[in-house]
């Protein structure tokens, strides 16, 4: 069930109504049921594996509360590490290790093993593994005292707006919130009035811009061959533009319907288009990840305690861990240590440009300059995106050979770029949905707020006319419907 | 609880706009005919009046350009419809069939036999099927019937939306402004072009027939028991149109079928000699009859329907006001027809003299005194006298008044908003050949270097219809 089809528009409504009239008490199990049925909406086979995870973590967690021997304690961290791992692996890379291992074997003209599983990946199963990890690596710490109800903890599990795309929630925060369930005020006029709001721009991202230059990424990514320097750029720009859309929406839906429910998820996004550096890229993106990678990963490896090389050793682990985190591919490998690396050299060269900077008497404070920080930024991550996007590791340097060997920027002004998928009017559209959206980042940016709590406190006729521009461009200008195949959000892969 | 009540109402407010919104821009965005090139005979069933339609004939693209109900008006009084959509499947034909009946008591329907031919239709003609009829309980049954096992087109065809919405892409002035011919149009499609093609004689020479399929069978057995408890009596229609040997099996099964059934039945070669339909004049192509070929079609089912059946003559009775209306249409679309094929000044003006709901502009250039025709005499048959060709200039006449002129010593600019979607402009012209520059909603008008430029709007078409020099 996609947040952007029918179902989910009678599904969502249906739970909120049921959950706002029922008793307190059966607020938990309510919602549990319908995240049930929600994820059982993709593949009703794979709620085992949920609830496998659910009661592994949960037990484990208890075990971990209760017992103070430290092997123990470790022990049955490992155990249930292990487990759901384990399930994580069968599922997502086990495939993958097979064909590595077979192209590793033809190397030395060994004949391939015929152990492939094939087996269809589980929605959100990246997702939800690492919250119920997070959670166990709380308790082993001591952060977090142990869920015994199991009801609701398997509700902090399978909280269905983030269930299968995020963001990672913290148990600190959800599971708090999933505890205090029945003194919840759900009637909150603001929260419900923002909260719908945030969903309407969240579809906005996705039907609107994600799916509309979608089909300009890939129609350039789909035959990189046909294209010149020109062309390949704005693919490549286009596919940055989508997948921040496509994930960004995800997000939005998923906070968004969450706080119409009385609940406040983790932002997971903050502008990471304006972010002046790699690392600064991180701290805006995929926000519930990366500080998950940071707590659970990148300190216990030492983080920045045992000396530079360490640190940039933890730092490429960590991002080489967290592109196979995106998938089961090379690629996703190749994009993670690409980060990994920008970073250790943004580093390293920290000191030498601020050294240049000085000697050329630069205003470090000058706009234009966090500018031009800002589009190298943009410029490397979208360089990096195409590994994640290519279809493989060849492709992605295919790719990007040509954008440096095939220079032809007359085609941006010859009308080519029109040939790219959307004709003049698509392409219309599509750029007043980005002035909209550049107009959104600003604000956020500048007023450093959320935009729909801003909008919450303006005029009441501001409100809903921004409210029903909204609706009216998802339904019209949206690419859904027939003879369009749904995208599905980008990272419900993952 | 003060505040909680203004909260209540506010959100109510807020989704009974959102709704309007949301409606008016369904409203908008909805299949229609915005081309002119597409009937939307739903639509012209919706406008028309209860009880009215005494035939209705249901069926694809092969009836609504073969079987014309203004001729039926015009020569009998018959008040018949044409309930047909491109591509009219078997499914789609009944529930169109139980629509009409929901406002309507025909005691004749007429079914074309052309979708007992096809199991699978065209996508876009399906849409038109499912689209244009209204969201109720028959249109979610026909949703269903079309959509089969495929739960998303399901969806998409009882919502609607989802398909309709991308037509954001093409909207024309006629999604905005309803468009008129979909008020009171009987359903036909005039095509006057004529294509001639040879017909291939050996199809006559097949005389196996293909048995009758399930599907079909189960249609005619549907059909048979809708007219059974609705009280109409059916008659099957096969309307001459080329086939290829397939289909000429098909429809020998299919018409045995029906004559041993004891159905009453009109099949093309019956129909091909009484109205001695020919290949070269009659057909817009080898599926479709013209005007021409319509007009000797409905000539002969007008005269089969008055002997057996004998429908009122409703000519002269106000309630039937649609029927006058759409032959008022026809007559002008008769009109351009004609004006595109007279050649002389004299016989051209003579079409025009008297017709209302015209506007006509008349542009004399360069040297037009040295005409080989008598223009003068010519145009005086709508009123405009010989000063005009004395002075020069450009004259405008609005439904038989003068409405407006410029003479060579008027350099002025002439506009005239002939209605809230149309404005005609005249200015001098800035090319030395041409006096005046003739301007139809921004669009330069053909105007002749030497001698006599008529452009002519017609109100009732809400369109320019000719555009001549002479």
């Amino acid at each position: 069930m996609l947040f952007n089809s029918v179902s989910f528009l009678i599904f969502f409504p249906v739970v909120v109504i049921i959950y706002a009239l029922i008793p307190r008490k059966l607020r938990a199990v309510w919602l549990l049921i319908a995240s049930y049925y929600f994820y059982m909406s993709w593949n009703a086979k794979y709620a085992i594996l949920i609830f496998i995870s659910t009661l592994v973590t949960w037990a484990g967690a208890l075990f971990l509360d209760k017992t103070r021997a430290i092997f123990e304690r470790k022990l049955a961290l490992i155990a249930v590490f292990a487990v759901n791992l384990g399930i994580l692996f069968l599922f997502k890379y086990y495939d993958f290790a097979v064909a590595t291992l077979n192209r590793a074997l033809s190397l030395v003209h060994v004949a391939p093993v015929d152990a492939a599983l094939h087996v269809l990946l589980p929605v959100g199963i990246s997702f939800y593994t690492f919250q119920a990890l997070g959670y166990c690596v709380d308790v082993y710490r001591g952060d977090m005292r142990a869920e015994r109800n199991l009801l609701r903890y398997a509700l902090f599990v399978s909280f269905f707006p983030q269930l299968v795309a995020g963001p990672i929630e913290r148990s600190q925060n959800l599971l708090t919130q999933i505890n205090d369930i029945e003194n919840k005020n759900i009637y909150n006029y603001d929260d419900i009035v923002s909260g719908l709001a945030l969903m309407l721009w969240g579809l906005f991202q996705k039907v609107v811009i994600a799916d509309r230059i979608a089909i300009v990424a890939d129609t350039v990514f789909g035959s990189p061959w046909r294209y010149g320097a020109t062309a390949l750029i704005l693919g490549a720009c286009a596919f940055s533009v989508q997948i921040y859309c496509d994930f960004g929406a995800y997000s939005n839906i998923a906070v968004g319907a969450a706080r119409v429910m009385g609940f406040r998820l983790m932002n997971n996004f903050d502008t990471p288009y304006f972010a002046t550096g790699i690392s600064d890229f991180w701290r805006r993106w995929h926000i519930s990840l990366s500080t998950w990678f940071r707590d659970y990963l990148y300190i216990p490896l030492g983080g920045n305690r045992k000396g530079r090389v360490r640190r940039y050793l933890n730092l490429l682990i960590t991002f080489l861990v967290s592109g196979l985190w995106h998938g089961a591919a090379w690629t996703f490998v190749a994009w993670g240590g690409l980060h990994g690396i920008l970073q250790i050299l943004e580093d390293l060269l920290k000191k030498p440009f601020g050294r240049l900077e000085a000697l050329l008497h630069v205003n470090v404070t000058a706009k234009s300059r966090k500018l031009l920080r800002m589009a190298c930024t943009f410029a490397l991550v979208t360089l990096a995106w195409i590994f994640f996007r290519a279809e493989s590791l060849t492709d992605a340097v295919s790719f990007i050979r040509r954008m440096f060997t095939h220079i032809d920027p007359w085609n941006l002004f010859n009308g080519s770029v029109y040939t790219l998928g959307l004709d003049h009017f698509e392409a219309h559209v599509l750029f007043a949905a980005l002035i909209l959206l550049l107009m959104v980042d600003l604000l956020r940016y500048f007023r450093k707020e959320e935009l729909w709590d801003l909008l919450v406190r303006q005029n009441l006729w501001f409100r809903w006319g921004v409210m029903l521009a909204l609706l009216l461009g998802i339904l019209v200008y949206g690419v859904y419907g027939a003879q369009f195949d749904s995208a599905q959000f980008i990272y419900f892969r993952f | 609880m003060k505040e909680t009540t203004k909260k209540v109402i506010r959100t109510a407010v807020f989704i009974a706009l959102a709704s309007a919104v949301i409606a008016g821009s369904y409203r908008v965005l909805s299949w229609k005919d915005t081309m002119g090139s597409y009937v939307s005979s739903a639509q012209q069933l919706y406008a028309t009046k209860k009880d009215l339609i005494d035939v209705l004939f249901v069926g694809s693209s092969h009836c609504y350009a073969g079987v014309n109900p203004d001729m039926l008006w015009r020569d009998h009084g018959i008040a018949a419809f044409d309930m047909a959509i491109s591509g009219q499947d078997r499914d789609s034909a009944i529930h169109y069939i139980k629509e009409a009946l929901k406002t309507q008591s025909p005691s004749v329907v007429v079914v074309d036999l052309l979708a007992t031919l096809y199991d699978e239709g065209v996508e876009s003609n399906t849409w038109r099927n499912v689209l244009s009829m209204r969201t109720s309980p028959n249109q979610i049954d026909l949703a269903r019937a079309e959509a089969q096992d495929d739960d998303r087109a399901r969806k998409d065809y009882v919502l609607k939306w989802p398909i309709v919405h991308t037509r954001y892409r093409e909207l024309a002035a006629h999604d905005f402004v309803q468009n008129p011919y979909s008020l009171y149009g009987r359903g036909y499609c005039y095509r006057f072009a004529a294509e001639p093609y040879l017909h291939d004689v050996q199809l006559d020479e097949i005389t196996e027939a293909e048995p009758v399929s399930d599907a079909n069978l189960r249609w005619f057995a549907e059909l048979d028991a809708l007219a059974e408890k609705e009280g109409f009596s059916l008659v099957y229609l096969q309307i001459p149109h080329e086939v290829v040997p397939e289909e000429k099996r098909i429809y020998n099964g299919v018409l045995a079928y029906l004559t041993d059934a004891g159905q009453t039945l009109l099949t093309a070669d019956e129909l091909i000699g009484m109205a001695q339909l020919n290949t070269a004049t009659d057909y817009m192509d080898q599926g479709h009859l013209n005007a021409a070929g319509g007009e000797k079609l409905t000539g002969v089912l007008g005269a089969w329907l008055i002997e057996h059946y004998a429908p009122a003559d409703h000519r002269g009775d106000p309630a039937y006001h649609q029927w006058d209306e759409s032959l008022a249409y026809a007559e002008h679309l008769y009109l351009e027809d004609k004006l595109s094929k007279i050649d002389g000044p004299a016989a051209w003006f003579s079409g025009i003299a008297g017709v209302d709901d015209l506007v006509v502009v008349l542009v004399l250039s360069g040297d037009y005194g040295a005409s080989e025709f008598d223009l003068p005499k010519a145009v005086s048959q709508i009123g405009v006298r010989e000063a005009f060709f004395e002075n020069g200039g450009c004259v405008v006449i609005d439904d038989g008044a003068l409405a407006g002129f410029l003479t060579p010593a008027k350099a002025e600019d002439l506009t005239l908003d002939i209605d809230a979607l149309h404005t005609l402009h005249i200015e001098p012209a800035t090319d030395s050949e041409l006096s005046y520059s003739v301007n139809m909603d921004g669009q330069e008008q053909f105007n002749a270097f030497d001698g006599l430029g008529v452009v002519i709007y017609d109100r009732v078409l809400e369109r320019i219809i000719a555009n001549r020099a002479f």
